[in-house]
């Protein structure tokens, strides 16, 4: 099996720059509870993805989390390192393999999906050392851009 | 018969066909296997049968590279040596870790895995395990389903000996009865005599810290010293002219190497009691033998990253406030005879919480699983190979020690392989503990670092090894596959100073197996050699 790199996002880099339009202003304690409170957000696989909403319909998505803000400060930092990414609707067909799915159960049935094949095929993001799938992080990137257009 | 050198006096030389130099695991099986052989053995150790503070203090010495704690603390200098503190871990060295790896410089037995294994098998007695059965034997036995690891991991499985299994106690006896070995304790190897060509010792000189000095002349002589102390003997033995015995291409002292030992990862996981507590923990069976079940890194997985060997394990951190804490300080109090001022307190915090620990108590008697207190959060440790590396080394210091003798210096050096090895495993580990839904992991962030500009954060296990390393050729390596000294006709050195490499496992099981084999090669050549001793 071919390894793709691992993608590092280390938080000292973000120090100096502000991430307000994440809901955060960077310093790196306050960036290390943010990715904490993100992690949880985002959950264990076998868990439930959603635990508030699950039947809820998935726009705006941000709204499927318990708390967006941390999701998103995940997703700017993502997309500072992959900038190339910073498409709402690539990134849906690259999750989603289409437009965003209206429910957030579709939601989470994709991600499962994805985050399987990741796993399997070692496709990763280390956030502040945090192992992430890399369509988790691309899901918080999706956040962070905000709803994409249909 | 054991004697103590303190109480003899001066007398005639010592003759024996066999003089073993240090009664630890190689030392006390070499001699334990050669009872009733017809050959005489002359087994010598530094110490008592008690830890003794003066004799100790022979193993101080200085540590100039990483930290070496184990220099002083990891070793014990009396009769048992270093198994006098054993945890007990048994396993065997994998097939790949034997190969010539072309990727770690260096690597490579001039032995196949296959060769030990029937001295692995025979070691099991000396270690106290018991029959060999097959690991899926033994986990349905422990009631334990492992998951489905990707290719890149496996199951690990290990065995240990039972408690406080101490070479020296369990032995001791069978030792004193014995009519043809004769163990001579506080007995300090202070010399070799060699014949002029320095290809064979002809006697070595052995005294007391108080007390008269004596000679030993015997027909081969093995050094059983552990790691460094081996080096040190061997260096010790160089002379104006002449270089230290084995040591014409100045490889004694050189590739010392250690276990790196650290944290690698956390983990952080969906519920209180989870299922990978389970799976990845101790176990006791039926018959009260202990077993411990982890994480290795496949010979695949090795292979295709180009990394060394590692090993991990799951450290679980428990909530103090838990019932089930409570319950265990409780039974520590009470065991050690106290009646701690705030028991009242503690007893009711346990009643608030019985539930858990009735669970916890029936689990421990239906399965023989250790208990756990309700997880706060688990640690990734691993254990990693140490790659080849001639820059770290021993060589004598200009401190001397009772007897007059250089000290040890100790310069344990790390490489960017065993960094890369331990990033690897831990975002194999964690990538497969997300999979399986286990938790989620954060990876040690100085392992990310570009570059390894962390370093490497990772602490010693006191796994001394590779200072007298094995190689057919004189050119790479201090000993042949026999362990015999090259071009020294009848020196040997047992122990885990022969290890060209060392694999994750834990050392002792294979110095055993190690020291059974050159038994049988002993039998086979004094067979053949007429006895001094007669």
């Amino acid at each position: 099996m071919d390894r793709a790199p691992v993608v590092n996002i280390a938080l000292d880099r973000s120090r100096e720059s502000s991430l307000r339009g994440a809901g955060f202003s960077a310093g790196p304690l306050v960036a290390r509870r943010a990715v904490m409170q993100a992690i949880a957000c985002l959950g264990i696989p076998g868990a439930r993805l959603f635990p508030i909403g699950e039947g809820k319909p998935a726009v705006p998505i941000s709204e499927l989390f318990a708390d967006a803000a941390p999701v998103r400060f995940i997703g700017t930092l993502y997309l500072r390192q992959q900038p190339d990414e910073a498409d709402g609707r690539r990134l849906c067909r690259a999750l989603f393999g289409g437009p965003l799915p209206r429910t957030a159960a579709g939601i989470a049935r994709s991600i499962a999906l994805r985050r399987a094949r990741d796993l399997k095929t070692a496709n990763l993001v280390t956030v502040d050392g945090w192992l992430l799938a890399r369509c988790e992080a691309q899901l918080c990137a999706l956040v962070a851009l905000g709803d994409p257009s249909p | 018969m054991i004697e103590d050198l303190r109480h003899l006096g001066e007398g005639p030389t010592i003759e024996a066909d066999l003089c073993l130099i240090g009664a630890g695991a190689a030392g006390i099986t070499l001699a334990r296997e050669l009872i009733g052989s017809g050959l005489s053995v002359c087994l010598v150790e530094s110490g008592g049968f008690e830890f003794e503070p003066d004799v100790q203090a022979l193993y101080d010495g200085e540590s100039i590279g990483l930290p070496e704690h184990g220099l002083e603390i990891g070793r014990l200098r009396f009769f048992g040596g270093t198994t006098n503190h054993w945890g007990g871990r048994c396993t065997p060295l994998s097939d790949l870790d034997f190969a010539v790896r072309p990727w770690i410089p260096h690597s490579g037995w001039p032995m196949r895995r296959s060769d030990l294994d029937p001295y692995y098998r025979r070691a099991r007695q000396l270690c106290g395990l018991g029959e060999p059965r097959p690991a899926s034997t033994v986990l349905s036995a422990l009631g334990v389903s492992p998951p489905p690891l990707g290719s890149e991991l496996r199951v690990k499985l290990w065995e240990h000996a039972p408690e406080n299994w101490s070479f020296g106690r369990v032995w001791r006896q069978a030792l004193a009865q014995a009519t043809n070995v004769r163990v001579l304790l506080h007995a300090n190897l202070t010399r070799f005599s060699t014949n002029e060509d320095r290809n064979h010792v002809s006697s070595i000189a052995v005294r007391p810290l108080q007390g008269a000095p004596r000679e030993i002349r015997a027909s081969c002589y093995v050094i059983c010293c552990g790691a460094i102390e081996n080096a040190r003997m061997l260096l010790l033995s160089a002379e104006a002219r002449a270089p230290a015995l084995g040591n014409q291409h100045g490889l004694v002292g050189r590739f010392f190497m250690d276990h790196f030992r650290g944290r690698i990862a956390s983990l952080v996981t969906a519920d209180a009691q989870p299922e990978i507590e389970a799976i990845f923990n101790y176990f006791t069976d039926a018959d009260r033998r202990l077993y411990q079940i982890g994480i290795e890194l496949a010979p695949e997985m090795q292979s295709a990253e180009r990394t060394l060997n590692g090993c991990a394990v799951l450290d679980y951190e428990g909530d103090p406030n838990s019932g089930v804490a409570e319950a265990q300080a409780i039974w520590r109090d009470l065991q050690q005879g106290k009646w701690a001022p705030d028991m009242g307190e503690k007893v009711w915090r346990l009643l608030r919480d019985l539930d858990g620990v009735v669970a916890m108590v029936r689990r421990r008697l239906s399965t023989g699983r250790h208990p756990v207190m309700p997880l706060k959060a688990g640690m990734i440790v691993a254990d990693i190979e140490q790659a080849p590396n001639p820059d770290s080394r021993i060589s004598l210091s200009d401190e001397r020690d009772a007897f007059g003798q250089r000290r040890v210096c100790v310069d344990w050096r790390a490489s960017e392989l065993e960094r890369r090895t331990a990033d690897r495993f831990a975002v194999s580990i964690g990538t497969e503990l997300l999979r399986l839904g286990f938790g989620r992991c954060r990876i040690e962030p100085w392992l990310a670092e570009p570059r390894g500009e962390g370093g490497l954060q990772l602490g010693e296990t006191y796994h001394h090894a590779g200072t007298t390393r094995m190689a057919a050729d004189p050119h790479d390596g201090v000993v042949d596959a026999s362990c015999q000294v090259h071009g020294v006709e009848n020196l040997y050195m047992a122990g885990g100073s022969v290890f060209p490499t060392c694999g994750h496992a834990n050392p002792t099981f294979t110095i055993v197996a190690l020291a059974l084999k050159l038994a049988d090669h002993l039998k086979r050549k004094l067979a053949r050699t007429p006895s001094l001793a007669e």
